[in-house]
């Protein structure tokens, strides 16, 4: 199940990305150095805590940068293009929306307040497909269907719809152009637990249905095992580990990964819940060589100082920058 | 606490009085509703809850079922529109403001958001401190020591160290910490925890769950704990209520709520809930249809109909459902256990009560 199994050009191929911000105590280092394959269809969850970095990997794919990025570099390669070094008017024109639409937390609050929804829908196509009006009323209110909204919805003002079905909105306008890659980005955050449920069953539909790739981004990683078929776990700007959902859920090799399921307050056992002590560190100024050693309860003097490497974990399918597999190490 | 208060409470629970008692509790709210006619929100709608020192109940609700307002009217931040507000056998519903001080002492809340209900003007000491002098406890000398103790508690420490710092330098687990050290300054008997732990990072919500739950062995303090996570309610509280469109829809031990769900919206919502599992990813989750409706238009019988997977025609749409008691610990509000086994507390709930409420302005929905 894991991307690096499968055969064949992946999808999406991220190479060594890197986004600062310029600040005034110095450049914020949002992502530091990620690389990841995803093949056609497949789902990679990014989860991490707040200040992780992984909005501003989602925002780096979408380039979706605000104006005080310091820096910019890597590759991220889709379907043979490189997104990092085409124009913006490249990018909006080819590949925005075409070639990897978002969900995003907010989407609801993205609605236009102004125009009825089928309208908006009908602006993804028209605008940027160049569909006709008429096509693009068709295909509007397929998509609704396809998102199970009643077809009255296309006449509908966003103010009358739930924050459920403004979320559906914002996935029928994301899969209008028939994109290979959707970026999900906390798509279900601000819903409640039945509402969530009901858009992840949406997601994991057109996954099997429509062949979509996605990168579900979140901090619930119980959340993300709804669809991941890849998890990466994100700390400080960096993948600390990544490998097939049964690898890392079942034998997460990383502390960082293994203190987070801990942390999950479980429904059906009553383990005791585990806390990381401390706090996530200041991306102006990173500690030294792994950054989780600060709050790791294996740290060693290497850790300190040398920056780990991906190494192989027991498991087989997954990687994990820790010291701790290291052969030597032990 | 003074001398009084101290001796009242130590009657009211000889008497094996509860220390918090919501009777029968009714929050309606005028609301603007279509053109120039307004329309009721019923946010509560006969709610029945006690909760002892050193106990910890959970209230478990989607946004909209009326968990926070059920929180708001327990400190009698809101003045209930029918029934009543008890603290240790004495009546507050109508006790005016100026009267509800020696209330408000021991009655405080902690809240969902460390990141606004903090005031970014002031240090961390003034606002732990301002409790104390809205209550006129103690000295500027006796406050400050209070100040200290209470961040030594909540684990602010050194507490030299964070008194003159501001809100904005602190993770959001720090604030939260802060917001708990504010409500244990009067050492409060009762404790709101609305939500304290549903905005900050999962890696730390263990942490501050942990210090609730010392602070309560060490000073016995009740907590209502409103979530929306079940989750965390069982690690957090044995008893729970879960709440759907202003009632309690069934109450018991936390645990057998999850293992044993009688309510069909309880079942709804557990499989709702993702655990850790790779399993997850390929099969599709069975939900309920649809999504609460708003309180404003409460659907008649059983309001929870209208989504019900066990809807029976003719009975749950017209006659609402008894409160039925399951055994000592555990009630149910549903027709499919109407069965004359169990002992029905009471045939229906009221008629709904039309009073509006005039203290409080009507909230727009």
């Amino acid at each position: 199940m894991n991307g690096r199994a499968t055969s064949g050009e992946p999808l999406l191929s991220v190479r060594g990305l890197r986004l600062s911000y310029a600040a005034e105590r110095g450049d914020v280092r949002a992502v530091d150095g990620v690389s990841f394959d995803l093949q056609a269809g497949q789902t990679l969850a990014i989860v991490g805590e707040s200040g992780s970095g992984k909005t501003s990997l989602a925002l780096a794919l979408l380039r979706l940068l605000p104006r005080n990025v310091a820096l910019l570099q890597g590759q991220a390669i889709l379907n043979g293009v490189d997104c990092l070094t085409l124009s913006d008017g490249d990018f909006r024109d080819r590949i925005r929306w075409r070639q990897i639409s978002m969900v995003f937390q907010g989407a609801a609050e993205s609605l236009n307040p102004i125009y009825k929804v089928g309208h908006q829908v009908r602006e993804v196509l028209t605008a940027r497909g160049g569909h006709s009006r008429a096509a693009a009323d068709g295909r509007a209110k397929e998509l609704l269907d396809m998102v199970r909204l009643p077809p009255e919805t296309f006449n509908r003002y966003p103010h009358e719809l739930s924050g459920g079905m403004k979320q559906r909105v914002a996935v029928a306008s994301a899969l209008a152009l028939n994109p290979p890659l959707i970026l999900l980005d906390e798509p279900t955050s601000a819903l409640d637990v039945g509402v969530q449920a009901q858009i992840m069953n949406l997601f994991k539909r057109f996954k099997a249905n429509l062949g979509v790739a996605s990168i579900f981004i979140s901090h619930d990683i119980a959340l993300a095992s709804d669809l991941a078929d890849t998890i990466g776990v994100m700390y400080a700007g960096r993948i600390v580990e990544i490998g097939s959902t049964e690898d890392v859920l079942r034998a997460p090799s990383h502390p960082y990964t293994q203190k987070l399921l801990a942390a999950i307050p479980r429904l059906r056992s009553d383990a005791p819940l585990e806390f990381i002590p401390g706090a996530p560190p200041d991306l102006s100024d990173p500690p030294s060589g792994c950054r989780f050693h600060p709050r790791c309860a294996f740290v060693m003097e290497r850790c300190r100082s040398e920056s780990p490497p991906d190494l192989p974990s027991q498991s087989g399918s997954a990687v994990a920058a820790c010291w701790l597999l290291d052969e030597g190490a032990s | 606490m003074t001398e009084l208060q101290a001796a009242r409470a130590a009657t009211a629970q000889e008497r094996g009085v509860p220390m918090l008692e919501l009777r029968d509790v009714a929050m309606h709210f005028r609301a603007r509703g279509r053109g120039f006619r307004s329309t009721t929100v019923r946010a509560l709608d006969g709610v029945t809850l006690t909760l002892d020192r050193g106990e910890t109940v959970a209230i478990v609700g989607e946004s909209g079922c009326g968990k926070t307002t059920l929180g708001r009217v327990s400190l009698r931040l809101l003045r209930p529109t029918a029934g009543q507000v008890v603290f240790d056998g004495e009546d507050v519903t109508r006790t005016p403001e100026r009267r509800l001080k020696p209330f408000r002492r021991r009655a405080q809340g902690i809240f969902q958001d460390p990141f606004t209900s903090l005031d970014p003007y002031m240090t961390i000491g003034q606002i732990v401190e301002e409790p104390l002098v809205i209550h006129g406890a103690g000295a500027a000398a006796a406050r400050r020591e209070r100040v200290r103790w209470a961040l030594d508690e909540v684990r602010l420490r050194p507490a030299e160290d964070f008194v003159d710092r501001f809100p904005h330098l602190l993770s959001g687990g720090q604030r939260q910490r802060v917001g708990i050290a504010r409500a244990l300054t009067l050492t409060p008997d009762y404790m709101l925890a609305d939500e304290p732990v549903s905005m900050i990072d999962a890696s730390s919500r263990a942490e501050i769950l942990a210090l609730l739950g010392e602070l309560q062995e060490r000073h016995r303090i009740g907590y209502l704990y409103i979530t929306h996570d079940i989750a965390t309610a069982r690690h957090f509280a044995p008893t729970a209520a879960v709440m759907y469109l202003g009632r309690i829809v069934e109450q018991g031990p936390t645990r057998q709520l999850i293992s044993d769900p009688l309510h069909p919206y309880t079942k709804g919502l557990l499989n709702a809930v993702p655990e850790p599992d790779p399993a997850n990813r390929l099969a599709e989750r069975i939900v309920l249809p649809g999504e609460a409706p708003s309180p404003a238009n409460v659907p008649g019988g059983c309001r929870f109909h209208p989504r019900c997977p066990a809807f029976m025609a003719g009975l749950c749409d017209v006659v609402p459902p008894p409160i039925v008691r399951i055994d000592p610990l555990r009630s149910v509000e549903c027709h499919l256990y109407g069965d004359d086994d169990h002992q029905r507390v009471r045939e229906a709930e009221p008629p709904p009560d039309d009073t509006e409420n005039t203290a409080q302005d009507g909230e727009t929905v």
